[in-house]
């Protein structure tokens, strides 16, 4: 009682900030539908000979409908008989069985029947046993409760419990983070019981599109992350903890705080509606999951196939994403705190050259190649030296804390969570913390009514992140400082090098966002009558970003520089604030209907949702703001500078109807249908409907009557789907063609506002559908120890949106169309071994591999697509029969090693030491002695041939330990960053060109002769892309119960965990993950962010 | 209690699926905050906005800024690629020294940059042709625009040769169509300007006449353009007609001063034809009505102190980056007495500072970097308008560009006369008399001559040499290693043959 006192406080405490988010007219809910295709009608065939009882008893359980409890010292147990049935109920079997013996049957739920000896009716007994974990762990804070009563207990420190019981009483246990147990008491004094953690459970019931499903009745690819798997490591979004954890998902992650990383599901299916999943955070649809605190996940479910993803329709395309939070349990309030802090550091830099490095490629380059002049004269070597990374970058700090209560009553379960991130960026003055509150609700006014909320505030604090920073630290002369005192190097300065020095562009600029973020439901649950549950839900999601940036006033003189010169300047002041607020709001409508009837086990939902996006946004700026921050106001700035525009505004409709159909017969034969139309206002109104069918078919072989004496299978499944889905994810109004206003020109002095029509746009676009056909295998064998899944896929989207880049005689470089096919075909594997080797040590290791094979089939009638700017060079090219973004370029056969060498060559103009490029064709396709355009060739691209992960789990007592690789194999990347360098001849360059660069002395160095100026675009920048990381590294230690058994702990374990220990890559570059904005763009590696290695150290703690 | 819920909820799900059903707007978005077609052809404002939006394509490095400059100036004798050795100068350094290659970028922003203008031509022709206004209003818009576009397409195909042509607007759909991905012979992109032009001389007002405007396109601009490109195709009596009507229009004469000509007291002065307008500050979008860094990147580069030029400071440093530098040999062409050589050229010196005409003072090599600058880009941050942000903002300084003037109408007129065998002497004198010089012959040669050293700088040298057939000559005598047969046009960018799948032609021996 007390406890609950202390809930209600913290709930009045936790009232201001609901009556706010109340203002935005939102509350959620949390629910899931347990469709549960149940057997109660099952029947039993069995012949048995003098055979003892309990021997009967335990043929009937492997005949896996019943499961029986009893103490199994009753002696009439013992007893032998001859019995045999043919499609018997229970009722007669038992009966029989029994006939002749004290003993007696209750049937309780779930066809588990007590058996218990007539001998010891009516009396009362003390219940005593001690509770633990599957590792064997004493499990405190129980809730131990007589079925049907009020009655009830916990369990103490060391798991133990005590308990008073009358006959044939039903001993229900429950705590969070573990599966309910009910035990009949029987004629049992003593009950140890092993709770299953919630991964048990998770194993069991998958979520699927609006509703959940027992797994062994899914007929979809789908596949689940516990919540607390990810939960354990130091990322601050969920999705960096998935990588190498889901077979068929490929993740490319960055160091930078707070980057959105990058979701491929099978691939890449698209090129411009977003070929990133859907997240449905609680059934809310949503684009990006970096609010949510990993603390409060309780299932991260990954929709794979048509058959799962086309409940989703139009949005389903590129896979479903769905995230489920905690939600509280009957009992006593749990608290839980989950805290960690460490360091993050660069985990891999490119070594620059130095100075003398410099100076000296850059004289040879301009004495032998060039000018022939001296470039760097001795004179300019000052002994800096500069290390611009080292000057940039920084061991940087993070801390992660998170606080949560949960319980509840029959009537009211509550999930409240609080919590705070702090990350600092490996690079200077950068920042990202994150306020994270969360409160999940349900109230159940009946047992058939119920209501239900979720809701969720997420405070965002980004600073600094000055980008170019790495570029500029890749460019800039070695020669010059970083910074004296309070001047800086002054890098633009010298020998007209045209490149900021960017401990400058850090220190003069302030960046600042604050985005704020509401997202929940709120929702009712209505049991009309038997078998139908209705439920009606307002998903939203508000999203407010603030964000400030001032750009401090310096000029190129001796108050900012150590040296004068150069263009590095900025002579006014500017200040820019930029607020976008976004509102989505989703209402679902659904009914179910849910029905046994004999061996046919059906459950049908219709539902209906409309959905309502809207962004608006201000961009307002002026020059000469006063540099006190407390002035930072647009109307603190010269009155003539100030200007206001809209930024990002958007409005989207949706419109969907959507059913499926679940059929299972006699739990062997599984059936799902689904169905969805959707209409969105992204397509004019005679394209605007899409329809989604997908069918998909389930056979659990181990239910077969052939399988019953077999012990290597527990469980086989063969599954197969084939269904639609789409994708309409562009921004909103492509199809109408929009003027660009306020565009000047003056007359007779004064000023016009004109209007230009420089849009294309093509009337016509619709949805990009894909269609996809999937066949699985799930197994559990060998005593459960070994499960796994199978998957072949093979999935093409058709129309698919692409930017058409056009010709120069349009005014817009593109114009977006239905245009493309893409298939991606692929087989994924996955299998997980869990065993115990001795008494006190556990282990489990699990793998997944993905192969995918990406293919464009049908492009704009064959005009291909150049893209991934590097340079002057575009480096990719899209086209027919190839992969998204394919490496097209000249092929690199080595370096002229003498005049002979060259004069037998297609470049007669060469040096030695140049490249050697590989005259392919000329205009009649044949080599023509020319390196020119129509010498480009493909090679490959930065999709992976294979995506792995290896994960594993060990303990030993206290002890535990965890570990997850994640690597991909067969990607390619172009060092645009040092094919590029040469743009501007002062350029630094990476100690390796430098040191192992072509002189008729180091011949072999793989390397060209320095050079000024940048090498044309060739396969000698085209790098493997293969990595393996580990990922993950955690060890773990929890306090013996007997240790904490004073204290008021409940459970209490420290950690240390590593992010990224290592990565095994030949890749010269920051890192092999290369993000980019443009799919077109992949793997072309011009700005990364290093990725970063973290490690920290943590507790769990439970009171 | 629970009845309550069951009929509540039955009540929403019926309100939500008839209730939003119903609501057959609920996915009708139009786009928020934007102009539509449909809406822009009721504005009865549009085709005049559409006009002003086409002259806007003139704000363009690509049409008539820094990057047609360095096309038409580096590549000949007038200039150097400028700035320092490594500033690669959008692709000068390759153009100075003829190593350029179809991707070679520059190209690609000239190409695409006309086109975008040709485009809002297109479109502004598009609304005027179905537009309801007064139909004098009407036909001198349409002449206006169909001026900007004859303009245009005489540099594409000064540049490139025969380009696609484009007169209408076409469909996305038509991206891929032969008409537009292939190249239109150089001789029908002539006719589509000389019609264009002559148009523009049926239909637009004389220089101060009702409906003329400072900054539009007149009659004169039209007749002027037309004369230059009557020049291009050697049809000499038509030049000659056309630049002769110019003259005998009255409506222009040759400034007094040389140097005034292309500062801000210039601006639109008696020898103006066609300029570029421009203007301080244009606060309600944020933006400079300029065509930006043009004389930025001109100006004198180096490490300038700080200095206060009549109680107004100036602490940018340098005054730009120093692109397009006059050569050697440009200076070297003019005769002894010639006023325009110090008006056209800055000479810094390493003997001592450089005081510019409004008194600021550029400091002596090496603390500026080149040796000389062009002139008639420099916009005086203290005695002329200011940029849109202040006397430090350098790059959007306020520069008129002078397209066509009136003097080089008289030296159309003498090349005309002088290869017709009339009077070259009177046209030729009144130009060389401005300078300063006398005038005793004037022949064909007498006339070229004076076009480089009156026109310097002012993007017209190279296609000069290449009209008059001595490009490779002069470029070759100058030192470099110009083939002939090859860069007399540039190469057509690598990008729009990509485009095309290879139906647009690559120029010869590129």
């Amino acid at each position: 009682m007390k406890k609950s006192i202390t809930i209600a406080g913290a709930v009045c405490a936790l009232k201001k900030p609901l009556i706010i988010m109340k203002l935005s007219l939102i509350l959620i809910v949390f629910c899931s539908f347990h469709s549960f295709a149940g057997a109660s009608a099952q029947t039993i065939t069995l012949n048995a000979a003098n055979k003892e009882i309990v021997k009967v008893l335990s043929a009937i359980e492997k005949q896996g409908d019943f499961r029986f409890v009893y103490n199994s010292g009753l002696k009439e147990l013992k007893q032998k008989v001859s019995v045999s049935f043919n499609k018997a109920v229970i009722k007669d079997v038992l009966k029989e069985l029994f006939a002749g013996t004290n003993l007696s049957y209750v049937e309780l739920d779930n066809n588990l029947v007590a058996i218990r000896s007539n001998n010891v009716a009516d009396i009362v007994i003390t219940v005593t046993g001690k509770i633990t974990n599957s590792n064997g762990e004493p499990v405190p804070g129980v809730s131990v409760r007589i079925k049907g009563s009020s009655t009830g207990t916990s369990s103490t420190n060391d798991g133990s419990y005590s308990i008073t019981v009358p006959d044939g009483a039903t001993l229900q246990f429950s705590s969070v983070g573990y599966e309910n147990e009910e035990v009949v008491v029987g004629s049992r004094t003593t009950i140890d019981v092993v709770l299953r953690s919630a991964t048990k459970l998770i194993e069991e019931v998958v979520v699927v599109g609006y509703g959940t499903q027992r797994k062994k009745d899914v007929t979809g690819a789908v596949a689940s992350v516990r919540g607390a798997d990810i939960a354990m490591q130091p990322v601050q979004t969920a999705t960096q903890a998935i990588q190498g954890k889901v077979s068929g998902v490929q993740i490319i992650t960055s160091g930078e705080p707070n980057a959105l990383p990058t979701v491929r599901i099978r691939g890449t299916g698209s090129v411009l509606a977003g070929a990133n999943p859907l997240y449905v955070v609680d059934g809310v649809l949503t684009d990006d999951i970096r609010n949510i605190n990993s603390n409060d996940i309780v299932t991260f479910d990954v929709l794979k196939d048509a058959s799962a993803t086309a409940i989703y329709g139009v949005r389903g395309a590129n896979g479903v994403i769905i995230i489920t939070t905690k939600k509280g349990r009957n009992g006593k309030t749990i608290f839980s705190y989950n805290g960690n802090s460490g360091i993050r550091e660069a985990a891999n830099l490119v070594d620059m050259a130095g100075e003398k490095q410099y100076a000296g490629y850059l004289n040879e380059a301009s004495l032998f190649y060039g000018s022939g002049s001296e470039l760097i004269p001795a004179s300019s070597l000052k002994g800096n030296n500069t290390d611009w990374y080292d000057e940039i970058l920084r061991t940087a700090f993070q801390t992660n804390h998170s606080l949560s209560a949960s319980g509840g009553s029959d009537k009211f379960l509550y999930f409240l969570s609080g919590g705070y991130l702090n990350e600092e960026g490996i690079l200077e003055n950068s920042k990202y913390s994150r306020y994270t509150v969360r409160s999940n609700t349900e109230y159940s006014f009946t047992p058939k009514v119920k209501f239900s909320s979720q809701l969720s505030y997420t405070g965002g604090d980004a600073r600094g992140g000055q980008f170019s920073a790495f570029g500029d630290a890749y460019r800039a002369s070695p020669l010059v400082e970083g910074r004296k005192g309070n001047l800086f190097g002054n890098t633009s300065g010298v020998n007209g090098a045209n490149v900021a020095n960017p401990l400058l562009n850090i220190d003069k600029n302030y960046n600042k966002v604050l985005a704020n973020k509401i997202q929940g439901n709120f929702a009712f649950d209505v049991k009309p009558i038997k078998d139908i549950t209705l439920r009606s839900a307002i998903n939203f999601e508000k999203d407010d970003v603030n964000s400030t940036s001032y750009a401090y006033r310096y000029l190129s003189d001796s108050t900012t520089f150590t040296t004068l010169g150069g263009n590095q300047s900025n002579p006014n002041s500017t200040l820019t604030l930029a607020k976008v607020n976004g509102s989505k709001l989703i209402w679902d409508n659904t009914a179910t209907y849910n029905k046994v009837i004999n061996k046919h086990a059906i459950t049908t939902l219709v539902g209906f949702v409309a959905q309502r996006d809207k962004a608006t946004g201000l961009l307002a700026s002026a020059r000469d703001v006063p540099e006190n921050m407390n002035q930072w106001y647009v109307g603190a700035g010269t009155p003539s500078t100030r200007a206001i525009q809209d930024d990002g505004v958007a409005k989207r409709t949706r419109l969907s109807y959507l059913g499926r159909v679940n059929y299972a017969f006699d739990n062997k034969y599984l059936l799902t249908a689904t169905f969805r139309a959707d209409a969105t206002s992204n397509f004019s109104k005679d394209n605007r409907w899409g329809y989604f069918p997908s069918i998909a078919l389930g056979w659990n072989i181990t239910n077969e009557d052939f399988m019953a004496d077999q012990q290597l299978f527990n469980a086989l499944k063969l599954r197969a789907s084939y269904g639609l889905k789409g994708n309409d994810n562009i921004g909103a109004g492509q199809y109408t063609q929009v003027a660009n206003i306020g565009v000047p020109y003056y007359f007779g002095g004064n000023l016009s506002q004109g209007i230009v029509f420089d849009q294309i746009v093509d009337k016509n676009i619709k949805w990009e559908t894909t269609n996809e056909v999937d066949f699985g295998l799930d197994f559990t064998m060998l005593k459960n120890r070994l499960n796994g899944t199978v998957d072949y896929y093979s999935k093409k989207t058709k129309d698919a949106l692409i930017n058409i880049g056009l010709p120069g005689i349009f005014p817009d470089p593109s114009y977006i169309t239905n245009a493309t096919t893409i298939s991606n075909k692929g087989v994924e594997l996955a299998l997980n071994w869990n065993d115990k080797i001795a008494t006190n040590w556990n282990y489990s290791i699990g793998g997944n591999i993905s192969h995918n094979k990406n293919n464009i089939e049908k492009l704009n009638g064959g005009q291909p697509i150049s893209a991934g700017q590097a340079g002057n060079f575009q480096v990719t090219k899209t086209d027919n029969g190839r992969e998204i973004a394919s490496y097209f370029l000249l092929e690199n056969i080595g370096i002229f090693q003498n005049q002979a060498q060259i004069d037998a060559s297609a470049q007669p103009n060469a040096r030695a030491g140049d490249l050697i490029y590989r005259d392919i064709s000329g205009l009649n396709g044949k080599p023509d002695g020319k390196i020119d355009n129509l010498d480009r060739a493909y090679f490959g691209s930065y999709q992976p041939d294979i995506t792995y992960g290896i994960n594993g789990t060990l303990s030993y007592k206290a002890f535990d330990m965890s570990m997850g690789v994640y690597g991909t194999a067969g990607a390619k990347i172009y060092n645009a960053k040092k094919a590029v360098r040469g743009l501007q001849p002062t350029d630094n360059i990476e100690a390796n060109v430098a040191k192992n660069r072509w002189t008729p002395n180091n011949p072999n160095g793989g390397v060209p002769r320095a050079n000024l100026n940048a090498e044309e675009a060739s396969t000698y920048f085209l790098e493997s892309g293969d990595f393996l990381r580990m990922n993950n590294l955690s060890i773990g230690y929890t306090i013996p119960s007997a240790t904490l058994a004073k204290s008021k702990f409940t459970n209490f374990r420290v950690y240390v965990t590593s992010q990224n220990l290592f990565t095994i890559t030949p890749y010269s570059g920051f890192s092999p993950e290369v993000q980019t904005v443009n799919v077109l763009d992949s793997g072309v590696d011009g700005n990364t962010y290093p990725t970063t290695r973290t490690f920290a150290i943590g507790v769990n703690v439970g009171f | 209690m629970y009845k309550i819920f069951f009929k509540l909820s039955f009540f929403t799900l019926f309100i939500a699926a008839v209730g939003t059903g119903c609501k057959k707007d609920f996915l009708d978005v139009p786009p928020q905050g934007a102009l539509t077609v449909e809406q822009a052809l009721i504005d009865p404002a549009a085709a005049d906005k559409l006009v002003t939006g086409a002259y806007n394509s003139l704000y363009s490095q690509g049409t008539v800024g820094l990057k047609f400059v360095i096309a038409a100036d580096v590549t000949s004798d007038d200039s150097d690629k400028g700035s320092t050795a490594t500033d690669p100068g959008f692709g000068g350094n390759e153009l100075d020294a003829f190593t350029y290659t179809p991707n070679t970028g520059i190209f690609n922003d000239l190409w695409t940059e006309h086109y975008k203008g040709i485009n809002r031509i297109n479109q502004a022709l598009n609304v005027l042709e179905a537009g309801t206004y007064a139909e004098a209003t009407k036909k001198r818009l349409i002449g206006e625009v169909r001026f900007l576009r004859g303009y245009f397409y005489f540099n594409l195909v000064r540049m490139f040769g025969g380009v696609p042509k484009l007169i209408r607007v076409p469909d996305a759909s038509e991206a891929n169509a032969d008409e537009f991905q292939t190249r239109a012979t150089k001789e029908a992109i002539y006719q589509v300007i000389v019609d264009d032009l002559l148009y523009g001389v049926s239909n637009l007002p004389e220089k101060g006449a009702a409906g003329s405007q400072v900054g539009r396109a007149t009659k004169g601009a039209a007749q002027s353009l037309l004369s230059k490109v009557y020049l291009y195709q050697q049809k000499y009596q038509l030049a000659y007609d056309a630049s002769l009507a110019v003259i005998n229009s009255n409506k222009y004469s040759l400034g007094a001063d040389y140097a005034n000509v292309f500062r801000e007291v210039g601006n639109n002065n008696s020898e103006s034809i066609f300029e570029v307008q421009t203007g301080a500050a244009n606060p309600a979008t944020g933006g400079c009505a300029v065509n930006p860094n043009y004389s930025n990147f001109q100006g004198p580069r180096g490490a300038f102190p700080a200095q206060t030029v009549g109680g107004q400071l100036y602490d940018a440093g340098d005054l730009g980056f120093g692109l397009n530098t006059p050569t050697a040999n440009l200076a070297s062409a003019y005769e002894a007495g010639d006023v325009r050589r110090n008006a056209t050229i800055i000479f810094t010196s390493n003997a001592g500072p450089t005081v510019l005409w409004d008194g600021f003072t550029i400091p002596s090599q090496p603390a500026v970097t080149n040796e000389r600058y062009n002139y008639k880009a420099y916009h005086s941050p203290f005695l002329e308008t200011k940029a849109c942000n202040g006397i430090g903002d350098k790059d959007n300084k306020p520069k008129n560009i002078r397209i066509i003037r009136f003097a080089e109408v008289l030296l159309i007129n003498a090349e005309a006369a002088a290869q017709l065998g009339l009077n070259a002497l009177t046209p030729l004198s009144r130009v060389r008399s401005r300078a300063g010089l006398t005038t005793t012959t004037a022949t064909v040669n007498d006339v070229l001559k004076e076009r480089r050293v009156e026109l310097a700088m002012e993007a017209d040298r190279f296609f000069d040499l290449v009209r008059t057939n001595r490009a490779a000559t002069v470029m070759i005598a100058h030192g470099k290693p110009f083939v002939a047969g090859k860069h007399e046009l540039f190469p057509i960018p690598q990008i729009q043959r990509d485009f095309s799948g290879g139906r647009i032609t690559q120029n010869p021996n590129y």
